[in-house]
């Protein structure tokens, strides 16, 4: 009996994970693996988190916890699949100037070109939003790797976008 | 490192980052970098996923179906407390005396080597003589019916040939030791120590200490094996 209602608090506890956090965890493996892919991704992280959900100590925010778990599951599907692109696209309501047209398409281009751990940490701080400290959780590395990381990749990107610049 | 990164990651401490400012004024590189990288990241932060959310569903039925193995999401604390707790009494029920809950009996032994009568006493207890300084000590056991030693202790000592007089019972699982007044602490104490036993003395015990009539020079302490509860 006990088993039963920790059980079912457990599935009650993931079920309501993933109600709130589905959307940010499904446009998150979006941008690494597709919209095909995404919802399996998705569906893998939570599956994933029901399992070692009794291993969560609370030491970091619950969406960096789920995020890690996702950033995971995209890369063993992404290996598994061969998906390299990330997705980078805008809402349509943007209104941008051509100017920030042709800069998007560029900076799309200009992603894909970066080296996977390049693309990723400015994936995870500038498009996901998350801080230097969240990113190096979900990374696994130094707070200083994520920094430095960043740094060349902007400094990339701006090589790329704006040629003249030195 | 780009210090227009850093300023906008915000990592420059105040006084640099009123330094940084200054010169963005007066150096028009510097801002143009300034605004290529405000550019990219606000293009970057403003990039999203159009394709609409799918699969919640899927999820949350994947979640229900999918079986956890039956100890995964216990209290691991409470249930590791629990665990202590019932390792740690099977442990002091371990190393608890055992009980005289078996048919066993009491012995009596020397340690001496000196005399075969002795030696002929430790096999099968009996009424030893009153010793003449030959032992060196004098052994209380505790066996069961396989023969095994579950205890045993000293209880009495030798001293300047006063050896005390042990008289086993047929029984075997009672024997009384007849020990000088000043030999008795020593073999009461042994006599306790061994655990699940009944001891007596027959000159109570008060009585040897306090003053009054009694004038004994010996005690004698029977001990009795306990019974089978």
């Amino acid at each position: 009996m006990v088993r039963e209602a920790v059980r079912t608090h457990e599935s009650l506890r993931i079920e309501q994970l993933a109600l709130d956090h589905y959307d940010l965890v499904f446009r998150f493996c979006a941008r690494r693996l597709g919209p095909d892919r995404a919802a399996d991704a998705a569906q893998d992280t939570f599956i994933t988190a029901m399992k070692v959900l009794h291993r969560f100590r609370g030491e970091s925010h619950i969406t960096t916890w789920l995020l890690g778990i996702a950033h995971n599951e995209c890369r063993r599907l992404s290996r598994k699949h061969r998906v390299e692109t990330p997705l980078l696209e805008w809402h349509p309501s943007d209104d941008p100037n051509e100017h920030d047209l042709v800069q998007r398409q560029m900076l799309r281009q200009a992603m894909t070109s970066l080296s996977p751990a390049h693309r990723e940490v400015v994936l995870l701080h500038e498009v996901e939003g998350l801080t230097h400290d969240e990113a190096a959780l979900i990374l696994g590395v130094p707070v200083g790797t994520v920094k430095s990381r960043l740094h060349h990749a902007l400094i990339a990107l701006r090589k790329q976008l704006m040629p003249e610049a030195k | 490192m780009s210090r227009c990164l850093e300023y906008l990651d915000g990592q420059l401490s105040p006084a640099e980052a009123r330094l940084f400012e200054q010169e963005l004024a007066s150096n028009p590189a510097l801002r143009q970098e300034m605004a290529d990288y405000e550019a990219i990241r606000a293009n970057l932060r403003l990039a999203t996923v159009q394709a609409p959310v799918v699969g919640l569903g899927q999820t949350l039925s994947a979640l229900q179906a999918h079986e956890l193995p039956w100890w995964q999401g216990l209290p691991w604390r409470p249930v590791l407390a629990i665990a202590a707790c019932v390792a740690g009494l099977g442990i002091a029920l371990t190393m608890r005396p055992r009980p005289a809950n078996v048919d066993g009996q009491l012995t009596l032994a020397t340690n001496a080597t000196i005399s075969p009568s002795m030696a002929a006493a430790e096999a099968a207890p009996a009424a030893l003589p009153e010793e003449n300084g030959k032992f060196a000590l004098a052994t209380l056991r505790v066996r069961d019916t396989n023969n095994t030693l579950l205890r045993a202790e000293t209880v009495c000592g030798h001293t300047n040939g006063k050896m005390a007089q042990i008289v086993a019972s047929a029984d075997l699982t009672t024997v009384e030791i007849r020990v000088p007044i000043a030999g008795f602490d020593k073999a009461w104490e042994g006599i306790l120590a061994l655990g699940n036993v009944e001891a007596r003395t027959v000159f109570e015990r008060r009585s040897l200490v306090e003053p009054g009539p009694t004038t004994a020079t010996h005690a004698v302490i029977r001990v009795q094996l306990l019974p089978k509860p």
